[in-house]
């Protein structure tokens, strides 16, 4: 049996979710924009698949808008700035996903100038630090919920209340949030005064790979035209498998978080490996317990073998861990750790755990036992 | 049946006497090996490759002629009669195709073997050239044409225009056999190639260090030797595991050492392998300069643990020129993949650049290494190419 300490790259998809997903994709089989009864019935089925999906979040159904997946989700309200008639700069953290880092770079090819928001050496951005980035030009500002590589928490209320204010009298920038590792994961109010859009991903959470959400709590102009489906914020027949597997999927996990057996999990592993003196956490300041990080990722380093080959020695030994992101593991830099200054030895040797609902206390064990092992071999 | 020909120009091998004949022999086995289709006819007569099958067998035959080494050019001709109105007629139709080409320009290039042809080389040369000039298909220019038209009078007649660019070099298989240290970068297959083209037949040799490389590391390497057997016509790839040597080093030498102690290694490594496999010589794809471990102190310390020839064909060349030959055999693309191979492992921040052979000698002895040495020989795996293996195949 395999371990898999890799949840944050993706989650081991929920059979039964999918099966349902698929079998209500086959009864409802028009297409929602027709006007026939077959027609008529997918977009039935669509609706309470957003109904759900509504509920689960806390928001209105008419804020949610079905997409691809959580890239999607984040470039979709950063491309429909180029429907603007100005140019000015868009604001992104430090921290970001490729997915709104590298975006927002494209961004400055068509005009937009990009500010990046500086991280503090523990990896958060702090509100301060956004307004003092942000200027009178500033459009849209991008910061995620949770990190994906150290899984640091992100305090986007507050971030979202100081636009606001920090804006008064003029107009606030539209405030993205990456929340595809926060959504089923960690509490997170979507509704919040100044989140202006948030993106969530199926796949994170057991979902179907391909099947994502754009929070959107007023409409934007869309840069991407077509058959103006998803109220015209995301054209492209509608794809019910996936929207009726996510909205299960959402149910399911924002019903039983399962956040502090997470947080016992975590505790134990952190604890485990603080005893072994050549690993250490990323950011030193973590605590086993340490709320201002999700209990479901963790970054650490070692001193003795780069990460990529950790990763491939604990695969030799049907243990799934990762280097970092799984969507930039062909690069080189590790951008994140970058921004937090951590040195060049330490970024090449840093690998994460992310766990996730099916994992066991054994198999952190074994994953602890396995690594101190191969640290001593090598 | 309709069928075609190819007139290939063979190279350097016209320059030999004595064993003339032995090259020719090579350089037709080596065309029939590519094509193993026994309705395609390989002849070689008076300097000139023929190379004639059926019309479907165009593609296979110019893919062969496209990769095989000891041939200086070849184009599809048209075989006429030697009659001048045949003759000219072919030349014209070559004309029309480089007009619809966008070429503008022509010149006729006559050649004459056959004495008794009734006109010599340039009168045939005038008479060609006439006719497509008052037709009004292309100019005349016979400094810079952009097309030339070959009219070979031989037994047939002979005509062709764009004549394509072969390796040149010597056949392969007529220079004894080497064992190329194939690493994943752009170096070292372009040594292959380079000694391929002295007529060597190569086999392979690469260090893996599992798991500090990746699987895919390797495959890398095995695409770059698939390559190598595309243009040897086949080779064998020898995968040693070196992890544990490598860790040896680094756990019991000065960190500058590593480098040039690795190499050592490797050469101990391919002295023992080459009687075995019939190797006669070991080929690298050192540079001189390039990096701090080929400065000419490091490499006098590793031929002197090398007991056969060590070949250097790119010593004198720079990067660009490497790069250059690297894109042109199609290895360039394989080589910069993001994979690391075993060199880079471990390898110091500050290597040696003038390392000293007693030093060496003594760090050597010390390290106790010979037995992991020949453990790593004995895990050798081994596959083997043919040249139909190549990815682009």
């Amino acid at each position: 049996m395999s371990i898999y300490l890799d949840w944050a790259a993706t989650s081991p998809p929920d059979p039964a979710l999918l099966a349902e997903g698929v079998e209500i994709a086959c009864t409802g089989y028009g297409n929602p924009s027709s006007e026939h009864g077959a027609g008529k019935k997918g977009a039935a089925l669509l609706a309470q698949a957003r109904e759900r999906c509504a509920r689960a979040l806390a928001v209105k159904s008419d804020t949610l808008i079905f997409t691809s997946g959580g890239t999607e989700s984040d470039y979709l309200p950063m491309l429909a700035l180029n429907q603007r008639p100005v140019r000015g700069s868009i604001a992104v953290s430090a921290i970001e996903h490729p997915a709104v880092f590298e975006q927002a770079k494209m961004m400055e090819n068509t005009g937009w100038e990009m500010l990046v928001i500086p991280a503090t050496e523990e990896g958060f951005i702090t509100p301060e630090a956004v307004i003092a980035t942000i200027r009178r030009d500033t459009a849209f500002v991008a910061v995620m919920a949770v990190n994906n590589e150290t899984g640091a928490i992100q305090n986007v209320t507050e971030i979202a209340s100081e636009l606001i204010h920090g804006c008064a009298g003029r107009k606030k920038p539209h405030f993205h949030v990456d929340a595809v590792q926060a959504a089923g994961k960690t509490d997170l109010v979507l509704s919040t005064e100044g989140i202006d859009s948030a993106a969530i991903s199926g796949h994170k959470i057991q979902g179907p790979r391909g099947t994502g959400l754009l929070y959107l709590s007023k409409r934007i102009e869309p840069y991407i035209r077509g058959g103006g489906q998803e109220a015209g914020q995301r054209p492209g027949t509608e794809n019910l498998a996936g929207a009726w597997a996510l909205s299960k999927a959402l149910e399911k996990s924002m019903g039983d978080m399962n956040a502090e057996k997470a947080a016992a999990l975590m505790a134990h592993l952190i604890s485990s490996l603080a005893l072994m003196k050549e690993i250490a956490i990323i950011p030193s300041t973590r605590t086993p317990s340490d709320i201002r990080f999700s209990p479901w990722i963790v970054q650490f380093t070692n001193t003795k073998l780069p990460g990529e080959v950790l990763v491939r020695i604990l695969s030799g030994k049907d243990i799934y861990i990762s280097m970092g992101s799984a969507c930039s593991s062909r690069k080189k830099t590790r951008p994140v750790l970058e921004a937090m200054n951590v040195s060049g030895d330490k970024q090449q040797n840093a690998f994460r755990i992310s766990i996730g609902r099916t994992t066991t206390k054994e198999d952190i064990d074994v994953f602890i036992s396995a690594l101190a092992s191969v640290l001593s071999d090598f | 049946m309709e069928t075609v020909l190819y007139l290939v120009k063979v190279g350097e091998l016209t320059l030999k006497s004595g064993n003339r004949k032995d090259f020719e022999q090579r350089l037709v086995q080596n065309t029939q090996l590519y094509l193993d289709d026994k309705k395609i006819k390989v002849a070689l007569r008076a300097g000139r490759m023929y190379v004639e099958g059926p019309s479907d067998s165009a593609r296979a035959i110019e893919y062969a002629l496209s990769h095989l080494i000891g041939i200086t050019g070849w184009a599809r001709a048209t075989v006429v009669p030697k009659e001048t109105e045949a003759m000219q007629q072919a030349v014209l139709a070559e004309a029309v195709k480089a007009q619809k080409e966008g070429k503008k320009t022509f010149k006729v290039e006559a050649r004459r073997s056959d004495k008794s042809f009734h006109l010599n080389s340039y009168e045939i040369a005038c008479l060609m050239g006439e006719i497509v000039y008052e037709k009004g298909i292309l100019a005349v220019d016979v400094h810079h044409p952009d097309i030339e038209i070959t009219v070979e009078v031989r037994e047939r007649c002979f005509v062709y225009g764009a004549e394509n660019t072969g390796h040149r070099g010597l056949p392969c298989g007529t220079g004894g056999r080497g064992l190329l240290l194939l690493s994943g970068g752009i170096d070292s297959p372009v040594a292959g190639y380079r000694m391929i083209r002295r007529g060597m037949k190569i086999d392979c040799l690469y260090f893996h260090s599992h798991p500090y490389t990746s699987p895919e590391a390797q495959q890398k390497v095995e695409d770059l030797a698939k390559v190598m057997a595309l243009y040897g016509l086949g080779t064998h790839l020898n995968i040693v595991p070196f992890t544990a040597v490598q860790q040896r080093i680094r756990d019991s030498a000065p960190p500058d050492y590593a480098t040039i102690l690795l190499r050592v290694c490797m050469m101990k490594v391919a002295n023992q392998l080459c009687p075995t496999i019939g190797c006669k010589s070991i080929i690298t794809g050192e540079s001189l300069g390039q990096v701090a471990s080929q400065t000419i102190e490091n490499l006098a310390v590793t031929n002197a643990y090398a007991d056969f020839p060590v070949l250097r064909p790119l010593i004198g060349m720079d990067k660009e020129e490497i790069v250059a030959t690297a894109k042109k055999i199609g290895t360039y693309d394989i080589s910069i993949l993001p994979y690391e191979d075993c060199c880079v492992l471990f390898s110091p921040k500050h290597p040696m650049l003038r390392a000293v052979l007693q030093d060496t000698e003594e760090i050597y002895r010390k390290m106790d290494i010979d037995g992991l040495i020949e453990q790593a020989i004995t895990s050798r795996e081994h596959k083997r190419f043919g040249w139909g293996d190549s990815p682009d195949k």
